[in-house]
Formats: structure tokens, sequence, C-alpha cells
């Protein structure tokens, strides 16, 4: 029987960003060996220097114990054409590999770049150290704990984006078929028995308080409010939603409520939260479909920085929602702001707790970069 | 130019070395041995050897269009007596070619190049088909599954090789939601057309409007831009079509036509839904099981445009009643369910529940 959950947001509360919220212990009991991966989608780190990768086509997520859990020394400059010094290292021409994600160890400051080599299609996962080093994460040889995503009906093929949550791992999926997003809660610390215990949920958008459908979303991240732990999940064009995590339950329908309208046309890609100045933030990068005919900016991917208050409340929801914009494109507050230093941002995560690590499309290349947190 | 210098050096100072290049089943797949300079000999273990003091001694390197040279290519190294061998953790790129080098204080002191030819692995990929089949398709329409002879190259470019035309020949923009949903094998792309367009009060669709205009007639073309895994160009192809209006009605398998069989043979049951379905999840969603639920093992295929399925059991049918289970995941082109329009209202009166389970006898055989 589906159970219709409703969010329920508490008018005064005390919101603190994501930071430090979220530690717990991550594995359990690993195994050894290839981690016989089918396809990296995303990944993204949990502490300890474990690294979660979001393998579709494998309906898998795989947890990598990196060790690498030492601060490391230097600070990131900036690597041009990026994609063509990883291709190098691999033996290919620059278009031989694509770069997936992105994802920066909080433990050490190692960016870990996911890729597939396009002509045997080989997931390739490069770090690269603060001070420029380039290596390989062994992939044949590793230490980790393999969670199949099961679902009673279809199968999972596209892993849209995974996240730590302190007592569990929120992966969001989809399948290759039907217009259908799952999201699954993964409890840690994980083990061979976790398997069991994975369970999902369908996830809802309604607009205009009527018109209710199956929504995929693109990217989520885990914020606190009052103790209570939310799922934030952004859909294509665009609204940022906000689900209790404890909503996710076996057969449940997840219905969020609307929080924030970032404009149509645009497909969210990485999201995190930050703290600037004693106020906590998200940052959230996207992806303009409309570019050619609608630009935003020189560049299809641009990148939006609002107040994390906004996910407050009960009041301005859905088609209360906060917009991002007015009539004729002009911006509706100054909460939700476009960030122009992060024009052609592709993938980011953040780099500690002032800066950005980000492959840029500069127009002229890719390249890796450090920015400030704005 | 790294590399004309680097020849040069090797004129004015020669010193002994040598490299020989292995193939290990193809030029892509290589295995260098190097004779270590005997004055190196003291510094590097037998067995495995690490990257950081292997490629001081011996690297190899992408050469570049314009003569520069990549970074050390990623290799694992070993050292067998006074021979280093490097293998690289990779195949090798087709088309490339590579410099190896073996160095003696910093300074090179051999060096060999190695080409790994184009090696296309069979004729170029094609089209063999596109599902709907028809050519009549709903304003409401969802998605194509495009089928490829050959594993194709993957990347977030596809999408600018894929274009739908109007009658006119103008270009329909940005109809696709851009996110690569392949196969296993990457022989199949399900390729959506932007839901944001398609369902009813979302802000894509009040400002962009819909992709497909009812009574039009549609291209769908895909360019030979588009690649194979080995980089062969795709055979262009193209695909005519026209719309009719949109499908706000549910897949009702209670209105579905079974065909007879008998008893004692393999028929091929035939089920008629009365409309087109979605070809993979009506593949997918049908499952025909026998009187104790067991399974029942046959062959599955679509005709008359995924209109009517097809069933020929792997053993004969027996004389006692069957059950055929309908997944409620399985869409129509609107991306309705048996149990669940595509754009559900909440205003409108709850559906009435859909049968899922059919059930059918054999008649009895001669």
């Amino acid at each position: 029987m589906l159970r219709n959950l409703a969010i329920v947001l508490v008018s005064t509360f005390t919101i603190a960003a994501n930071g430090t919220l979220f530690a717990g212990k991550v594995i359990d009991e690993a195994e050894s060996g290839s981690l016989n991966l089918k396809s990296i989608n995303v990944i993204s780190f949990a502490p300890e220097g474990v690294l979660l990768i979001g393998d579709g086509r494998g309906g898998q997520i795989v947890a990598v114990e990196t060790g690498d859990i030492k601060p490391s020394e230097g600070k990131f400059t900036t690597l041009a054409n990026v994609d063509h010094e990883l291709a190098a290292r691999v033996g290919a021409p620059p278009k031989g590999i694509e770069i997936i994600d992105m994802a920066v160890n909080p433990a050490s400051g190692v960016a870990y770049i996911a890729t597939r080599k396009q002509d045997d299609k080989s997931s390739i996962v490069f770090t690269v150290a603060p001070s420029g080093k380039i290596g390989l994460l062994d992939l044949d040889k590793a230490r980790y704990v393999r969670i199949k995503l099961a679902t009673d009906k279809g199968s999972v093929s596209l892993i849209t984006d995974v996240a730590w949550a302190g007592t569990q791992i929120v992966a969001a999926a989809r399948s290759n078929e039907t217009f259908s997003s799952k999201i699954f809660s993964i409890p840690a610390p994980l083990s061979k028995q976790t398997a069991g215990q994975v369970f999902s949920a369908e996830t809802y958008h309604v607009s205009h308080g009527r018109w209710e459908t199956k929504a995929p979303m693109s990217a989520l991240i885990p914020i606190k409010e009052n103790d209570v732990t939310y799922i934030v999940g952004a859909f294509s064009c665009t609204p940022v939603v906000k689900y209790r995590i404890d909503s996710i339950k076996p057969g449940a329908t997840v219905k969020g409520s609307s929080m924030i309208e970032l404009g149509s046309g645009n497909r969210p890609l990485d999201m995190f939260s930050y703290e600037k100045d004693g106020k906590p933030f998200v940052l959230a990068n996207t992806f303009r479909f409309h570019h050619a005919r609608k630009p935003f900016g020189p560049s299809p991917y641009w990148t939006v920085k609002f107040q994390q208050s906004l996910l407050a409340g009960s009041d301005a929801v859905n088609d209360k929602a906060v917009r991002r914009l007015k009539a004729a494109y002009q911006p509706a507050t100054d909460k939700i702001e476009m960030v122009e230093a992060y024009h052609g941002v592709m993938q980011m995560d953040r780099l500690g707790s002032t800066h950005t690590l980000a492959v840029r499309d500069t127009g002229k290349g890719l390249e890796l970069v450090a920015l400030p947190l704005p | 130019m790294p590399y004309l210098w680097i020849t040069l050096g090797l004129l004015i100072n020669p010193v002994d070395g040598h490299i020989s290049i292995g193939a290990a089943g193809s030029p892509a797949r290589i295995r260098v041995t190097a004779s270590i300079p005997a004055d190196l000999l003291a510094r590097i273990p037998e067995g495995p050897v690490g990257a950081d003091l292997s490629e001081k001694v011996l690297r190899l390197q992408l050469l570049r269009p314009d003569g520069t040279l990549g970074a050390p290519v990623f290799s694992t190294y070993q050292r067998k007596k006074n021979k280093l061998i490097l293998v690289p953790r990779f195949d090798l790129a087709a088309g490339e070619s590579y410099v190896i080098t073996l160095l003696h204080r910093n300074r090179p002191v051999s060096q060999r190049t190695h080409r790994v030819p184009f090696s296309y692995q069979g004729p170029p990929p094609v089209v063999k088909g596109v599902f709907p089949t028809s050519d009549k398709l709903p304003t409401n329409h969802l998605k194509f599954y495009l089928h490829f002879s050959r594993p194709m190259r993957e990347g977030r470019d596809i999408f600018n090789y894929i274009r739908l035309r109007d009658a006119n020949g103008k270009e329909v923009a940005d109809p696709w939601r851009r996110q690569e949903l392949w196969n296993a094998d990457a022989t199949r792309l399900t390729l959506w057309i932007h839901p944001g367009r398609v369902k009813k009060g979302v802000n894509l669709r009040e400002t962009e409007g819909a992709v497909l205009l009812p009574g039009h007639q549609y291209s769908l073309e895909l360019s030979g831009k588009l690649k194979g895994a080995d980089g062969q160009p795709l055979v262009a192809y193209r695909k005519v079509f026209s719309t009719v209006g949109e499908d706000h009605s549910r897949p009702l398998p209670a209105n579905w036509k079974l065909s007879t069989v008998t008893s004692s043979s393999r028929d091929v049951l035939r089920i008629s839904f009365g409309e087109t379905l979605d070809a993979e999840l009506a593949l997918q969603c049908l499952r025909v099981r026998d009187v104790q639920g067991r399974p029942v093992q046959g062959a599955r295929s679509l005709e008359d445009h995924e209109s009517v399925w097809c069933f020929r059991p792997a053993k004969a049918w027996s004389n006692r009643r069957y059950r055929l289970l309908v997944g409620d995941e399985l869409e129509d082109l609107g991306g309705n369910t048996p149990v669940r329009l595509f754009d559900t209202d909440l205003k409108a009166s709850q559906l009435d529940p859909a049968v899922l389970e059919l059930s059918f006898q054999p008649t009895a055989g001669r």
C-alpha cells in the first residue's frame, strides 16, 4: 500500500550547514579485490576517505576505502587542459576520455576525477593532489563494499547522485525505460549484509497544485534542520525539493514540496552546502540546454548560490515557491544569485571551507581550478 | 619541440641502449623491454618497481600532433636481471603514435617510436531499428529506442547529432532530455523527448511549448557524426513520422484481445493491445504463469507496430488454465500505465482500479 508522506516543516528552528554534521562510521567490513565496475555515473565522498561510486549499468553503489586520509600539502594551482593531461597519462588523445564526475576527498584534499575511456569504455579514476601530481586509483585491487540496488519493478540503469547522510547513504537512480526515479536508502556502517536492508521510494513532483507526475532527481544533498535530516533534491527545470530522510521507506511514495524554482531549461549537476560569514548557503551548478537560444551567460554551464534559509518554512512552497527570476529574466530576489565567476563550471565540489574545486570550460579548453566560495 | 631535441641529443651523445617492443596480441597492447645501463642496476630492485623511480629510466609517452610529448603513460614496471620491462596499464589508442625513451642521468640514450594503426572492428555502425516503428505517433509521445548494429561511442555531445525537423526542414529547437540512457553494451539509446515540454502545467512547456504539434510531420535524423565505439562514423539515418492527437488514456488489459491456442501445441499466443505500446516495456512487463504460478518459458516478440504481443512457449501448452500477469509499469507512448496517467490530475476523480491479470485456457487439440 502506498503511503503519502507529507513534509512537515517547523516555522522556528535553526539551520546548520552540512560540514561536520554527518560524521559516522562508513564501512564495517570490506572485502578486497577488483571493483568490477560496469560504469561510473557519479562519485562523492563519505568520511574516512571512503569514495562512493554510483555504477548504473552495474545497478550498484560501491564504497571504496581509498586509504587516502592524510591531509595533503600544497594548494591547487590551475591545471589547464586537464582533459588533455589526464588522457595523455593513459595514452589517449584529448577526445579519448570523457570526464564524468569529480569529488574532493575532505580527509586529504585530493581531487578524484572519474572518466570513461572512449574506445574500450574502461572506467578510470584519476587522483590530482594539490601539488598537481596526477595518480590513478587502482580499481582492480581495492578494499570495498558492494551494494546492489534491487527493485521489485524494473532495473536501475543510471545513478544520478549519491551522498553520505550520517547514518546512511542516499542515492537517486532511474531506469532506462520508465520515467521513474527512485531514491534509495542504504544503512551504514556498510558490510556484506547491508544489501538486504536497502529500500527505495518513488519520487514525485506536483505543479500548479494540480498536475502530479513522476520526477527523476538530478542532484541531492542532505541537510539538517532542528536535528532532522532532510534530503534536498534538484530536478530538471529546476525545482529544488525537500524530503524528510525518514520518509524513504519501502514502498513509499515520496512527494516533496518545491521550495525554490531556479528557472526552466536547466538541468542541475552538482550541489553542496557551505558556510560563508556565518551564514549557510547552497551552491548548485547546472547545464542550460536552452543556451543557444536563451543564454544566461557565456556558457551553457552556470552556477547559482542561494541562502539555505529558503529551504525552511511551510508557507512558500510549490506554487508559492521562491523564484529566482521574474518577467524578462530579471532577478526576483537577492537570496538567489547567479555566480558569474563560476560560468563554465561543469563539475565542482567543495574544497575545504573556503574554496570550490571545479572542472571549468573556459571556451578554449577545460581547466581544473580552485575558486573562492562565493 | 622536445621530441626533436631528444633526437638531436642522441646524435651528439650516443650511449649504448636497447629497447625492444613486443605486442601482446595487438599493437595496442605492448610490452617494452629495455636494457638498464650498468651503473643504474644497483638502484633498481629486482621484481616490481615503482613508477616514481622507473619513469626516470624508461618512459612511454603519447606523441602529440604538434610534436610535443605527453606525460609518461601510466604503466607497470618490473626488473628482470638487467632488463626493465614496461607494460602500459591501458590499451594504447588506435591511430596514435608513441615515443619510448630510455634515460640515463636524465638524458635520453635510446628511443623508439611505436604507432598503433587504425583498426576498425568491422563495417560502419548502422541504425538497426527505431521503436516505435509506427509512423503515426501521439503528440505527447515521450521516447524513442534507437538500436545500433555495434556498440556506440558515448558522450554528452551525442544529442548535438540527433535532430528533429518539421516538414519544412526547420529544426525543432532543444527537443531532447540530454541524459544518456544506454543499455549495457551501448547498442541501444533511449532518447527522451524532454518530459518538461510534455507535462502539463510545467514551466518549460508553458514557456517553450510542446515539442510535437498535432497533425504535423517530422523527421528524426541521426548524423554520421555519431560514432561507433571504435571511432567509425554511423551511417546516417532518418525516420519520418506524423502526429495524431494526445493520448491521455491508460492501456487497460481488460480491453485486450487474446488469441486462442490449442493444448498439446506450441501455438503462438497473440495479445492485441488495440494501440502501440512501449516496445521494451511490453517485452518486459507481460509474464505467463501456469496454474501453479510457475513461470512459463518461451519466446516473446512484438508485431504490427508493437500493438500485438506474441508468445511461443518452449513446451507445448497443457489443457489447464494459464495466467497472464501485467506489470503496472507498462507504458503506452504517452507514458500512461494501467494504474496511472502520465499527468495525474489531482482534481479529477480517482481512476477505476485496473485489472492486471488475465487468464486463458488452451482449447482441446484434435
